[in-house]
């Protein structure tokens, strides 16, 4: 299975969404990130068919997927970032429903929708109806509905955005699970998701691919060193201002500990530290970027 | 070959059975069934609580087992309506109206006249169609007729429609207009046979509030058909689905159809069965012209084919509200503003039709409107041209709205089928 984009561009009235992207994926996962309005979503949906291009293309083992229509769609396994749910289905029914429009037969459907069921932990609250589901129980039948054609190609917009940090390591786990021998894109801008669990990382920005590689490739080629030093908390405003704060930990009697993303040493005491994921993505992508709830 | 049809048409089944599961599902649309059935009673209720028959003592009985005496009375006189019996029925009247109770002051008195009337009532008033005013119905020009005026009774018809045509009537249509309508009047068979026909009289009367409130209802339902995976956002998983883009939308037109021919049916066949019951179903294989409110049609039909014309168009048009207003619910992504479809196009008419306009009320008549009301519609005597083709406006109305239905289904479809998700 090969994915291939190429040339990839979406313009929206003058805005473009996605920039002339040429990138090829197989099987393994691949971690999309960059901040809000970087052009994740679009990419996402350009690749599930829901978006046409307004130029280049995406080929499927060199066929143009829109071309291919439903036989594409047939390998396709896709979790919407706000995933919609019909709120007087059960979540059983819901499953058997999207089976249906996935072009399952109906006995294969009702044992594929309770193996998944079972696998996404909701065996027991599958007649329950799914407005009166919490938030993470959704975002598990979204998972589970992306996985019941047994996709070859999983996309995944922002599976874990909302989750509290029990059902993000449930999550994580789950999509782990699912992605053996198939191809998996999973956006989100929760970096330590793409850190645990892609094998390439794509980073995007004003709708370009600024960079790839695994993630310690993605950290090597940060060309800033990663400093932690500890500073009086009145100097923080002045210290933003000269460098990227990765994190200030307020510290006992007016000190903070601070993580500087520097090309040289900030302060004679500042001792150097392993970077990580979370900083590259800083120094990228800035400190507004993402949610930042759910950031670092 | 042939399994693989049968599960792909168990699948199609399948997602069809969803799209009506997600109407039904719903509470509003649980409500909007029960307000359906209070409409049915009521309608119902309505056609059959106004009936009374007079007995001898001219006393009102309503109810049933009043009607079926009524009913009694009137099959004493049917048969066809040639010279012979219209005379009698002009003597018995004459009779009747000479007699001591009909010339007296007392109400009572009046109503023992009255009861011996019954029978023969139809059969009066259509005298008084005849030989009356050809607008203005004149309930009592039957009163003054003579014996030997029944021979006269058909060509009546003709020539009070010719005077018309060359009086207050005459500004209203072509020549070939005027020529088409005494060809209409005059192509129909007499003598007309006369039965007892109240049910169908009571089932034509009442059908256009039943008709019109279902269409609502119905109007409701699938409002949210083609608007629902957008207000909901599922779309982006139905869309990116295999069936998504084709088999599935074809769904949701089978579910749309299904709700609403189902709906529609059971409501017109089961207020077609109350009335039918309640007053009698004979009569159908008359002309619709053996009746007081046919007198004036220029259609040479019979009461069975009018009904026909009524649910038949009943349901072109409910088809055509239906295919509207879900390819309206599709491109607005509103079911509110999809679910006041059928409002506005029956409210504009009702509007306009105070403004004095010949051509406007060419263009009401055949409004989709005029299809839930077709008891009414057949009764007008519009008219239009194509060169020197002349009709009514009721085939227009079933072939215009029929085509638009397959146009809109065909158009939903491909919209449907190439919308983006953004």
């Amino acid at each position: 299975m090969e994915l291939k984009l190429e040339n990839l561009t979406k313009e929206f009235q003058g805005f473009t969404a996605v920039d002339h992207i040429n990138y090829t994926m197989r099987n393994g996962v691949y971690g999309l990130l960059g901040e809000n309005g970087a052009g994740k979503t679009t990419l996402m949906r350009m690749l599930c068919t829901l978006i046409k291009p307004t130029g280049g293309k995406i080929t499927c083992d060199g066929e143009d997927v829109f071309s291919m229509d439903g036989q594409y769609r047939k390998l396709l396994g896709y979790l919407p970032q706000d995933f919609g749910y019909y709120p007087d289905f059960t979540a059983r029914d819901y499953l058997l429903y999207v089976s249906s429009i996935k072009g399952l037969r109906p006995a294969t459907a009702k044992k594929r929708v309770e193996d998944l069921l079972t696998k996404v932990g909701l065996a027991k609250t599958a007649g329950k109806k799914m407005k009166k589901l919490s938030g993470g129980m959704k975002r598990r039948v979204g998972i589970a509905q992306a996985m019941l054609n047994n996709p070859k190609i999983l996309v995944l917009d922002e599976p874990t955005a909302g989750l509290d940090p029990n059902e993000r390591i449930r999550f994580r786990n789950l999509i782990s699970e699912l992605s053996e021998e198939r191809l998996v894109l999973l956006s989100t801008h929760i970096v330590s998701d793409v850190a645990y669990i892609a094998n390439q990382i794509l980073l995007m920005k004003r709708g370009r691919i600024e960079h790839t590689g695994t993630a310690e490739q993605i950290i090597s080629s940060m060309p800033e060193k990663v400093w932690i030093c500890k500073a009086d908390k009145k100097l923080v405003p002045a210290l933003q201002k000269r460098y990227k704060l990765a994190n200030v930990k307020t510290g006992a009697s007016n000190t903070v500990e601070v993580r500087i993303l520097s090309a040289k040493r900030p302060f004679s005491e500042a001792v150097q530290a392993e970077a990580s994921l979370e900083d590259v993505f800083l120094y990228y992508f800035g400190e507004k970027s993402g949610d930042e709830n759910d950031l670092l | 070959m042939y399994s693989y049809i049968i599960l792909e048409k168990n699948r199609g089944t399948r997602m069809t059975y969803y799209e009506i599961k997600k109407v039904f599902a719903k509470t509003s649309s649980k409500l909007s069934l029960a307000v359906l059935c209070i409409v049915l009673i009521v309608v119902c209720n309505f056609a059959t609580g106004e009936a009374q028959y007079v007995n001898e003592n001219g006393d009102g009985e309503s109810g049933r087992a009043a009607i079926a005496k009524l009913r009694e009375q009137k099959q004493q006189w049917e048969g066809p309506l040639t010279s012979e019996k219209l005379e009698k029925v002009i003597r018995q009247h004459r009779k009747i109206n000479a007699s001591p109770e009909a010339k007296s002051d007392d109400v009572q008195e009046l109503d023992k006249a009255y009861a011996k009337t019954q029978g023969y009532g139809d059969i009066r008033d259509l005298l008084s169609c005849a030989f009356g005013d050809f607008i203005e119905f004149d309930y009592y020009a039957a009163d003054s007729l003579k014996p030997k005026d029944a021979e006269k009774f058909y060509d009546s018809r003709i020539s009070s429609l010719k005077d018309w045509l060359d009086g207050t009537g005459s500004a209203r249509f072509t020549e070939e207009e005027k020529a088409f309508l005494v060809s209409q009047y005059k192509e129909l068979k007499t003598p007309l046979d006369y039965k007892y026909a109240d049910g169908w009289e009571q089932v034509f009367y009442s059908s256009p509030m039943l008709l019109i409130f279902t269409i609502f209802i119905i109007g409701f339902l699938l409002s949210g058909i083609f608007s629902c995976e957008s207000q909901l956002k599922t779309d982006s998983v139905f869309y990116s689905s295999y069936h998504g883009r084709r088999k599935a939308v074809l769904s949701k037109l089978k579910a749309a159809l299904l709700i609403a021919s189902v709906i529609y049916w059971v409501m017109v066949l089961l207020y077609t069965g109350f009335v039918l019951w309640f007053f009698g179903a004979g009569g159908s294989d008359c002309m619709v012209q053996s009746n007081l409110d046919g007198w004036k049609i220029f259609y040479n039909i019979t009461i069975g084919q009018e009904y026909l014309l009524i649910v038949l168009g009943g349901y072109v048009g409910c088809l055509f509200f239906s295919a509207l207003l879900m390819l309206i619910s599709a491109k607005t992504k509103s079911p509110v503003l999809a679910a006041a479809v059928p409002f506005i196009l029956f409210l504009i008419p009702t509007v306009l039709d105070s403004v004095d306009s010949d051509f406007l009320k060419k263009v009401l008549g055949i409004m989709p409107h005029q299809l839930m009301q077709i008891s009414r519609t057949i009764r007008n005597l519009d008219l239009y041209s194509a060169g020197e083709k002349v009709m009514g406006s009721i085939p227009i109305l079933f072939v215009l709205y029929l085509a638009l239905f397959l146009v809109i289904g065909l158009v939903l479809y491909q919209s449907y089928r190439r919308a983006e998700v953004k």
